[in-house]
């Protein structure tokens, strides 16, 4: 009975780690999940994955996005501000904090689940904030295709001693949460999306992650994915993550599988 | 054709996504190859002559007595870099003080986040005046969910001044007392075979094995019987072997048989017994190997007077109160050379053990 227990302890805490990780809210990166495109929003509308952020259409040209479960373990927002647009580009920028102090220290712990030590030589995980800011341009030479180039910062503070040996070497979650150990990290990407049909949106990212004057510096992430909307208001995507990095155990690639299932009104 | 290129848009990221759960443990097959090292700066070997010292010794990934929460009633669990380099610093010393030819080792660690990633075995060819190691990991995966431990790669090591080849990594049961999530992230036991490519010296062979620690099943007897079997095929084939390790058991005969009360740790309660520290049943499950093969330590010797050939203890500050460590041979001793080497406390929660081996042409 303990060790169902201990499983399904650690079963939640995995939860939760994938959703911070595939919510991307470590750094609050704006992947612009679901299948319907920019035109296609209108004010007042919702989008939510089951690890998808919830996305609120607030103006035209305002978006507020944020992952309703995450924010009461690692409390996070952004804003996504469209600057500038014309019949087929526009700018916009996005701007977000995330506070992932609970989560660190919840997963602190001895056992199954434990995914940073309880050691008594390290100092508890303080309280840590990191802001991101990016800045995009999105071109849509024909209607149902966009491509985007996109260039970041993430500024991060700490407030108290982050000991180096709690760094969680997994891919996406290493080059995310370095902000916090080196206290910037910058960020270039660009990628596609392009409307197949009615009912399938196919869409890739590339992404290169640097934290620059860090032991590892340097990560790159690509990343392809197929939405299905099954429904007027439902979608499915599944796809895939190949990364490579810097570890502090050395250099490693990996490959993941991404999945989710969304719902937008 | 456009149909035909919309399926495969959309097949490439399923095969991809299939392709992409990659697992967190690394499951290894019945029979492998095992890692190869080669010193940075190689050392002439000296000429053989008319013996060997061989050694064995369990160097508990190089954290000295630290206080380590899995193996002593410790609390600590990500070591600094600065502790480890101290600590291995320390075993290459003694190491270099015995000057072994051949070194067996158990617990060391390649690729372990508890270790500050340090590569133990590339970093003991590189300070000694050993030549050639291999490796056989028995715990290698990405990532354990539990305690912090993270990414782990540990196993046991082979170091030699001479050449290795015929190098295999031989897995052994599976502990039969976990339940299944723990078992896919537990350890996997195995045996590290090499041959040692010495000059004048025909099929001589290393066995080395770290059996299971805490089962409370018959899995430490199924151990010793897998590695009697491999032992016994080679002996059959004329080879002459060395075969010792960290064996996890009491030899036959030992004056005490439960470490429940020296094993228990403060918070216990009075009548708990940790796993793995009640020999009692398993008395009789290294007398194959004795009666079969010749033992560094003479089964005699130990039994007039078992203190002076004990080998562990969980606690740095409890002196050695059992023996796990073993060496044997097919081949024979050179008598009266035996050493167990109680001096080396400090150093790890194993005494290293050796012996000559009488050179056979």
């Amino acid at each position: 009975m303990k060790q169902l227990n201990h499983m399904w302890y650690g079963l939640t805490l995995a939860f939760f780690l994938t959703l911070s990780v595939t919510g991307n809210t470590f750094t609050q990166e704006n992947r612009l999940p679901g299948t319907r495109q920019y035109s296609e929003v209108q004010k007042g509308d919702y989008q939510i994955g089951l690890l998808a952020p919830l996305r609120y259409r607030i103006s035209t040209t305002m978006e507020m996005q944020t992952h309703p479960i995450l924010d009461f373990v690692i409390p996070n927002a952004r804003l996504v501000w469209i600057h500038n647009t014309t019949r087929d580009r526009r700018i916009q920028t996005t701007h977000g904090f995330t506070y992932p102090t609970p989560l660190l220290r919840m997963i602190s712990r001895k056992g199954t689940g434990g995914i940073l030590p309880d050691d008594p030589t390290i100092p508890t995980i303080p309280a840590m904030v990191s802001l991101y800011n990016e800045i995009r341009v999105i071109q849509s030479s024909i209607p149902t295709l966009e491509y985007y180039f996109s260039a970041g910062l993430g500024l991060a503070g700490t407030f108290g001693t982050l000991d180096s040996r709690t760094t969680i070497d997994l891919p996406v979650v290493f080059p995310r949460m370095g902000v916090f150990y080196n206290g910037y990290n910058l960020n270039l990407g660009t990628g596609i999306s392009w409307a197949l049909s009615g009912k399938w949106v196919l869409k890739s990212d590339t992404k290169i992650l640097l934290l620059p004057g860090y032991t590892e510096q340097f990560f790159w992430e690509h990343q392809g994915q197929v939405f299905w909307e099954f429904d007027k208001s439902w979608y499915m995507m599944f796809g895939y993550l190949l990364t490579y990095g810097n570890y502090p155990f050395g250099s490693q690639y990996h490959l993941l599988p991404l999945f989710d299932v969304g719902y937008q009104w | 054709m456009r149909r035909k290129l919309y399926s495969w848009i959309i097949i490439v990221p399923v095969i991809m996504w299939i392709v992409g759960c990659e697992p967190l443990v690394t499951k290894f097959p019945e029979n492998s190859d095992a890692v190869k090292y080669t010193a940075q700066l190689q050392e002439t070997p000296p000429a053989v002559g008319s013996s060997l010292l061989i050694m064995t010794w369990n160097i508990r990934f190089g954290a000295g007595r630290i206080p380590w929460f899995g193996d002593s009633c410790g609390d600590r669990v990500i070591l600094t870099k600065s502790e480890v380099n101290a600590n291995l610093h320390a075993i290459v010393e003694k190491i270099t003080e015995v000057q072994p030819d051949i070194l067996l080792v158990q617990e060391i660690d390649t690729e372990s986040n508890r270790t500050g990633y340090i590569n133990q075995v590339q970093w003991i060819l590189d300070h000694t005046y050993f030549n050639y190691a291999v490796y056989g990991s028995m715990w290698k995966s990405q990532f354990v969910p539990s305690d912090g431990l993270g990414r782990i790669n540990t196993g046991q090591a082979v170091f030699s001044r001479w050449k290795l080849e015929d190098t295999k990594r031989i897995q052994l049961a599976l502990r039969g007392d976990q339940d299944a999530l723990t078992t896919y992230f537990y350890l996997r036991r195995n045996i590290l075979k090499t041959k040692v490519l010495i000059p004048g010296m025909n099929d001589f062979y290393i066995l080395n094995i770290h059996a299971s620690a805490f089962s409370t099943d018959d899995t430490k007897q199924k151990h010793v019987t897998e590695f009697k079997q491999l032992f016994d095929a080679l002996h059959a084939d004329g080879a002459v072997v060395v075969g010792g390790g960290d064996f996890n058991l009491l030899p036959p005969g030992s004056d005490s048989t439960n470490y429940c009360a020296e094993d228990r740790c403060p918070d216990d309660k009075p009548d708990f017994c940790p796993e793995g520290s009640d020999y009692s049943s398993e008395m009789t499950w290294m007398e194959p190997l004795y009666d079969t093969y010749n033992s560094a330590v003479p089964l005699r010797d130990y039994q007039s007077r078992n203190s002076d050939y004990f080998t562990h203890s969980t606690s740095g500050e409890v002196f050695w109160n059992r023996k796990l460590d073993y060496l044997f041979t097919n081949g024979t001793w050179v008598p009266g050379t035996d050493s167990t080497y109680q001096e080396a406390m400090q150093l790890a929660d194993h005494a290293p053990v050796s012996a000559r081996l009488v050179v056979q042409p």
